[in-house]
């Protein structure tokens, strides 16, 4: 959990920062978050399988990393707007322990609407989320 | 072998895992049973990726891929007539829109489609694109993923 930072006007102004986003993806959340997803792909869970496919170790699911990316945008704006339209591309794994950081940027606003660019960087620094981004609509 | 554990050993442990992937899958489509959008359950998952406690007013985004795309993704992968090999399977884009806001306590139903299927450089790329309608049809919730399996063919 980042942080408790919330909108208080939609649509926010072109420019201006989201909530930042620095969250460690503990095994035990990999863990948590597999049986609350239903995702038990060993690449998970498995440190075995995980070097036997040539990883480290275990890996956070691509779609955790975008859940809590998308999770803080969404409880930012919880009581203003929802999150319509969330796209990402996962370009590098996410080990089990590292410590996920982004800085989400309001790339566009109009009325009733904000696009929000949430580039999403792995332990080592290398992006992990690329090409994401969420659109918020008011409510 | 790959890494450290024979890739027979890997098979024996993981049924299923190795298959061979079949471009004329393209437009292959799967159904699964209406899925109800649970608060109960949500709160865990929100417990999960928020990384705290916290209970959200309406189901977060990306909880579209628990009442969405994983109803459909293990018929996708489970399904001779496309054949991916798991242990190199990647997941490497991934899309969640919504025509508007979905509620707890809602009921979809769930069918996906396979709308990419390609061999190239040695690289299968599987596009699966899912839509949720509610019970009276009407299309609410989509995702789009995209797959990639190292080394082509099995």
């Amino acid at each position: 959990m980042s942080g408790s930072e919330r909108l208080d006007h939609f649509p926010p102004p072109e420019g201006s920062p989201g909530p930042a986003l620095e969250e460690r993806l503990t095994q035990e959340r990999i863990d948590a978050y597999a049986e609350a997803s239903g995702d038990h792909n060993p690449i998970h869970l498995d440190p075995d399988f995980a070097r036997a496919v040539g990883l480290p170790s275990t890996i956070a699911h691509g779609l955790l990393t975008m859940g809590a990316a998308t999770a803080q945008l969404e409880r930012w704006a919880e009581s203003l707007a929802y999150v319509a339209k969330v796209t990402c591309r996962f370009s590098a794994p996410v080990p089990s322990g590292d410590v996920v950081t982004g800085h989400p940027l309001v790339i566009r606003s109009a009325p009733g609407l904000a696009q929000v660019e949430m580039e999403v960087l792995n332990g080592a620094g290398e992006r992990a989320l690329t090409k994401a981004e969420a659109e918020l609509r008011g409510l | 072998m790959v890494g450290a554990i024979p890739l027979p050993a890997l098979v024996r442990r993981y049924p299923g895992l190795v298959m061979a992937f079949n471009p004329s899958c393209l437009g292959r489509r799967y159904s699964a049973p209406a899925q109800v959008v649970d608060r109960e359950h949500h709160r865990s998952y929100a417990r999960a990726v928020y990384g705290g406690e916290w209970d959200p007013e309406r189901p977060l985004a990306c909880y579209a891929s628990v009442y969405l795309l994983w109803p459909i993704v293990p018929l996708l992968f489970s399904d001779p007539e496309v054949g991916l090999d798991l242990p190199r399977l990647l997941h490497g884009e991934q899309d969640f829109w919504f025509d508007r806001s979905v509620q707890f306590g809602e009921e979809l139903v769930p069918t996906g489609e396979v709308t990419r299927a390609e061999e190239r450089r040695g690289m299968v790329f599987l596009e699966l694109t899912c839509h949720g309608s509610d019970p009276n049809g009407a299309v609410i919730a989509h995702s789009r993923s995209l797959f990639l399996v190292r080394g082509g063919s099995a």
